[in-house]
């Protein structure tokens, strides 16, 4: 019951914190709402035993990427004038996106209510970091390494992208 | 009533989640405002590993999402370096005065 009441409220801020993430016209705004949006994106993953999850969630979105893009926002000095909300030509096609997912959303409630072999057992059990570890140093090792190759040449690419000469 | 929470339950969030992304990177004039609604459609993709790994009791979904973080933030470190690039080629954010990289 209480899981339940949980995941509503989260699931209300994450939607609205979405919502009105995409209908900013400042990018800072934009980037805080977002902030929130990770938040309750947090909560929803330790409300299903991924605790871990939730604060490498926290710790590299809203701690790492966003300070990252609010830098890189405050870096540019944007005018006035290169703010705008939406391009004119884009409405109608907004508007079909939209019945495309009002469409999916049908879709989904179909699915939910034609039968109740999707809904999961009640129990939660907690996935502890024990066993995320051991899990991905042993058979996730190599995928790991080459995580790491990847990280490195995306600073790399970074790095040489923003010189000035290339 | 209120229903039992079950997987279908976050999937649908996630396709709500999605939608919401998918409009805010097609429809605006703000290469930011884009590279975050990208963000946030990996964000979904990643409450249904989350969500599947709950239902069968198996560590690897989350380990894909693990992956999925860390590449997220290579995208982003990319992706902002590219804003930087085109910001000193035109003076703009809008990704609709980069006609000419449709070729």
């Amino acid at each position: 019951m209480l899981q339940s009441i949980l995941f509503y409220i989260l699931a209300v801020f994450l939607v609205g914190s979405s919502i009105v993430m995409i209908t900013r016209t400042n990018p800072i705004a934009t980037a805080l709402w977002l902030v929130v949006a990770f938040v309750a994106l947090a909560g929803l993953f330790a409300l299903q035993g991924a605790g871990i999850l939730a604060a490498i969630q926290i710790l590299v979105y809203a701690g790492g990427i966003l300070v990252l893009i609010v830098f890189v926002i405050m870096l540019l000095n944007l005018r006035k004038r290169d703010l705008t909300l939406l391009s004119p030509h884009m409405l109608p096609l907004t508007a079909a996106l939209v019945a495309a997912i009002l469409f999916v959303l049908l879709t989904g409630w179909v699915v939910l209510s034609s039968g109740g072999s999707m809904s999961g057992d009640a129990k939660v059990n907690l996935v502890t970091i024990h066993t995320i570890a051991s899990t991905l140093f042993t058979e996730y090792l190599f995928p790991f390494e080459i995580l790491s190759l990847l990280l490195m040449s995306a600073i790399t690419g970074a790095l040489v992208l923003t010189r000035r000469r290339l | 009533m209120i229903q039992q929470i079950g997987t279908s339950h976050y999937i649908i969030l996630a396709l709500v989640l999605f939608g919401i992304g998918m409009v805010g990177a097609v429809s605006r004039k703000n290469f930011f405002v884009v590279l975050m609604s990208m963000e946030l459609m990996l964000s979904s993709a990643n409450l249904v590993f989350v969500s599947f790994a709950q239902q069968y009791q198996d560590s690897s979904g989350q380990i894909a999402v693990l992956f999925s973080i860390a590449i997220a933030a290579a995208e982003v470190s990319v992706g902002l370096a590219i804003i930087i690039v085109l910001y000193r080629l035109r003076e703009s954010i809008d990704p609709g005065k980069f006609r000419s990289l449709k070729g």
